[in-house]
């Protein structure tokens, strides 16, 4: 596949582009934040199978913004347009309708026979993550074990996969987990957001929640006893340095320094520690709590009813807690809908019609039944393999076929796990200040025929290697 | 029938001035053959500003017209048993029915108190080991829990732990923790052994009693007496806080454990029992009681001059001796105390009540045989106080059967545990083909047709 031929000037955009991302060193600070390195010139990168051969195009080359004309551009956020332009620019979408301007001097290309929408976002994966260092418990973050050269992040790109939420692994409250675009020749380059949120994995078990509700017990302890210090230590009247109060001396106490000057107060600790910091967050609800369940299993019968007694399980031992929920398990979910909802909580499921009405042949669809109720439902992929990122759109439209929604299943899969993310204001959605990483598809998304024809990722086409 | 009439011409008459009338109609619904069972003064003797009173409490769930069987007050035909929030709030036949109470109609069924076993082994347990608590383990949604419901038992006894049958959550699941003591006579050298941490306990439990008095004396001198060495698990057996459960079938076995309770006197349960019949005296003058499967069958050992093995009098025998028992079903096809689908039919939890039916027809009462799979399964447990019986105040497990519950025809169409609805034989696709009720089972509207 590759590039069409017909816009020669995509070629050397996308390649122009791809070099400012090669520059090497911090950014300079500019005017925006995806403005050009100086002109020095770029070292000749190092050949790697998914970046573009060496450009033709001078790095210096004034950034180019272009037009894209597609047949239809499925905004999520909105209601999709027929024969739109998406105007992007410095890697971020600066228009989008039917009769925008483009602006002089952008590239136009014509995709008039494809449908744009946006890139997918898979919200929890352990895809890539190979740790080089020790786990730090709740501070540990998934960025320091991304390893960016893993082979799964070329497949997630190809299948249109655009963010990618990375969490660390381990049981218990896991860690941070750090919000990546799949592409880029370093972590530093593929990160869009660290810390995005708190990931945890929850089994049946007093040893589970106990660890759950006694950390955040403490951390709410630790940061009661924080607050309150330095509020006393703003109210405390801080003598000058050397001039202690002249009252002081004499009705010092014999325990008083033979000196005569006050005892010093206690200092209260200047901030709280790294891993009280991150549960602080989470209580301020800055920050969602992730929760994966699963494993175990139940009784009987093919024990098919995980992770419904986990969700109880966990109800139970969070429930003196309000927090930014979000569970990911499988169809099951379904069985505790009202503790789903009423706990508030996004739920993230495999796209797959995995479970039956209990004790039944009858096949249930998780999703749509806690769609129905009102949840907020979010799709992973199956697994994380080529074969699972490549069939996760057509997944999504069994999934319709058996139940959800139509309208909803794209947000599902593009603007819901952004929000898991953190990023609803940033990818997710076709729409004008929203990072420009659109997917063009032949055909509707969640045909059967579908099929993911060009990624743009940050403003810059992908291109297939062979 | 002109009374009746009368009747209710004054209820339809408070009805209209008040908007009144739920508990008057209940009556309509009753067969025309049984006697009305309020007293025809009882309406009229309410005061008329009763109605404006009557509060409008959430919470209520009244189950209306059945046969109550409440074990320790006798039955109770067409009454109502009124539940708020998990307990049981009141139970008669002029019970008034608070507006908003939802209504569940036992037309033509028994209700009867929840059962409760005395042997199961993981009855909705999820999972392997790993410690902990066995509540926190607990999958509300498990197959065994509904099969368990099926038969009408809403407390198990597993693993120590008393708990309720649930499958609409974990809210007040644990009755009991450590509710007996598990303990082994074995032989030999461990027989001696066990005398001799039995005997330190007991020295213990003098001492410390010792010293609580000379504290409450004053005594600041008094020593506290030293922990070491002492199994604190005896010392709440001795304090008689707990019974200590031994698994023993042969009357051999139990010969050496009543022995031992005529040293040192504490509660004391035996499981399994199959020989139980063979000595009823002795246990019944150790007050221990005993837990026990009729329907298990050994035949005599022939070699033996005295009586072994099982009897289908067994437990009239010791009724007569005075003893205590409870049932538990007989191991499942798999030898585990679970529930079992394949196999053979019937050697599970869901036929607890054939236990007792088999007992009956061995020469046992059918008040005991009942009492046996409630009440005394619960007293022997320690929760008596809260399950086993419909009294005012107790736990709201109940079981709603379409016929006696030692009829093998009987199933159970209801069951309700800390207040609600957990189970519905007629929403569960295992069981609702098999003889569905042409009637059914559920809520009725707040006001019952008049005609």
């Amino acid at each position: 596949m590759g590039i069409r031929p017909a816009p020669g000037s995509l070629l050397r955009l996308s390649l122009g582009l791809a070099a400012v991302a090669f520059a090497q060193g911090p950014p300079a600070p500019g005017p925006t934040p995806q403005s050009q390195p100086s002109a020095a010139p770029a070292p000749p990168p190092a050949p790697m199978p998914w970046r573009p051969l060496p450009s033709p195009v001078p790095d210096d080359a004034p950034e180019e913004s272009f037009a894209i004309h597609v047949k239809r551009a499925i905004t999520v956020s909105g209601e999709p347009i027929d024969d739109a332009t998406i105007l992007v620019h410095g890697g971020k979408i600066v228009g989008i309708g039917r009769n925008v301007e483009a602006p002089k001097g952008a590239k136009h290309l014509d995709y008039r026979q494809l449908t744009a929408m946006p890139g997918l976002v898979v919200a929890v994966t352990r895809a890539g993550y190979a740790p080089r260092s020790l786990p730090k418990g709740v501070a540990t973050r998934a960025k320091d074990g991304i390893d960016p050269d893993a082979d799964v992040y070329k497949w997630a790109a190809r299948a249109g996969i655009t963010t990618m939420g990375v969490v660390p692994a381990g049981g218990g409250i896991v860690g941070l987990a750090t919000a990546i675009s799949p592409r880029g020749k370093s972590v530093d380059e593929m990160v869009k957001k660290e810390d995005a949120y708190l990931f945890s994995s929850f089994e049946l078990g007093t040893a589970a929640k106990d660890n759950f509700r006694q950390t955040f017990e403490r951390a709410k302890d630790a940061i009661e006893a924080f607050e309150k210090a330095q509020k006393e230590a703003a109210s405390r009247p801080t003598p000058a340095p050397g001039t202690a109060p002249a009252s002081a001396p004499a009705a010092g106490p014999a325990t008083q320094p033979a000196g005569g000057a006050p005892a010093p107060a206690p200092r209260p600790p200047a901030k709280l520690d790294a891993q009280t910091e991150i549960l602080a967050s989470v209580l301020k609800k800055e920050k969602k709590l992730v929760t994966q369940f699963g494993g175990g299993g139940g009784f009987g019968v093919g024990g098919q009813t995980a992770p419904a007694p986990e969700v109880v399980h966990f109800t139970d031992a969070m429930k003196k807690f309000e927090l930014d929920r979000v569970y990911v398990g499988g169809a099951n979910l379904a069985l505790v809908e009202e503790r789903v909802s009423d706990a508030k909580a996004s739920v993230l499921m495999p796209a797959e019609e995995s479970a039956y009405e209990p004790f039944t042949r009858i096949r249930l669809n998780g999703a749509a039944e806690l769609h129905a109720a009102g949840v907020k439902v979010g799709f992973l992929p199956t697994a994380d393999t080529r074969d699972g990122y490549q069939d996760w759109l057509h997944k999504v439209g069994e999934m319709v076929r058996y139940g959800f929604p139509a309208k909803d299943a794209l947000r599902a899969v593009t603007l819901t796990p952004a929000e898991i993310l953190g990023m609803g204001d940033r990818i997710g959605s076709l729409a004008k200040d929203r990072d420009a990483d659109i997917l063009f598809l032949e055909g509707s998304p969640l045909d059967a025929s579908a099929k993911v024809r060009h990624v743009m990722i940050g403003g810059e086409l992908q291109e297939e290697d062979q | 029938m002109i009374l009746r009439a009368r009747i209710r011409g004054a209820l339809l008459s408070i009805a209209a001035i008040a908007g009144f009338g739920s508990l008057g109609f209940a009556q309509d619904t009753r067969p025309a053959s049984r006697p009305a069972s309020r007293p025809s003064t009882a309406p009229a003797s309410r005061p008329a500003s009763a109605p404006a009173e009557k509060p409008k409490e959430e919470g209520f769930v009244a189950v209306v017209n059945g046969d109550v069987e409440t074990v320790t007050m006798g039955r109770l035909k067409g009454a109502t048993v009124l539940i708020k929030g998990t307990k049981i709030w009141k139970v008669g036949r002029n019970v008034e029915i608070p507006d908003g109470a939802q209504r569940i109609d036992a037309t033509g069924l028994l209700v009867y108190p929840g059962l409760v076993t005395t042997r199961a082994q993981s009855i909705g347990i999820a999972g392997g080991g790993g410690g902990g608590k066995l509540a926190d383990r607990y999958d509300p949604f498990g197959l065994d829990v509904l099969g368990t419901l099926a038969g009408g038992i809403t407390t198990v006894f597993q693993q120590d732990t008393v708990m309720k049958v649930l499958t609409k959550g974990i809210d007040d699941l644990t009755v009991r923790e450590g509710a007996t003591l598990r303990l082994q006579m074995g032989s030999g050298q461990a027989r001696l052994e066990l005398r001799e941490r039995l005997e330190r306990a007991r020295t213990y439990v003098m001492d410390s009693r010792e010293f609580e008095a000379k504290k409450a004396a004053g005594d600041k001198e008094a020593k506290e007496p030293s922990k070491d060495g002492v199994d604190m698990g005896l010392v709440r057996l001795l304090r008689r806080e707990v019974p200590a459960r031994f698994e023993v079938d042969r009357a051999e076995d139990m010969m050496p454990i009543l022995d031992l309770l005529d040293t040192y006197r504490f509660d004391c349960v035996f499981s399994g029992c199959l020989e139980a019949w063979t000595i009823p005296n002795e246990i019944s003058r150790r007050g221990v009681r005993c837990i026990l499967a009729p329907r298990r069958r050994q035949p005599r050992d022939e070699r033996r001059e005295v009586l072994t093995g099982s009897s289908p009098e067994a437990c009239a025998i010791l009724k007569r001796a005075g003893v205590e028992f409870a049932f538990y079903p007989p191991p499942g096809f798999d030898g585990g105390d679970i529930i079992t689908w394949d196999g053979i039919a019937g050697r599970d939890l869901q036929t607890l009540p054939m236990e007792g039916a088999w007992a009956i027809r061995g020469g046992l009462d059918e008040q005991t045989a009942l009492e046996a799979i409630t009440i005394t399964a619960a007293r022997i447990l320690g929760v008596d106080h809260r399950v086993g019986s419909i009294e005012p105040g107790k736990d709201a497990d109940l079981i709603l059967l379409d016929g006696n519950i030692f009829d093998f025809r009987s199933y159970t169409q209801v069951a309700i545990v800390n207040g609600a609805i957990q189970y519905e034989k007629s929403k569960v696709p295992l069981f609702s083909h098999i003889r569905p009720r042409t009637v059914p089972v559920g809520e009725v509207p707040a006001y019952p047709e008049t005609k």
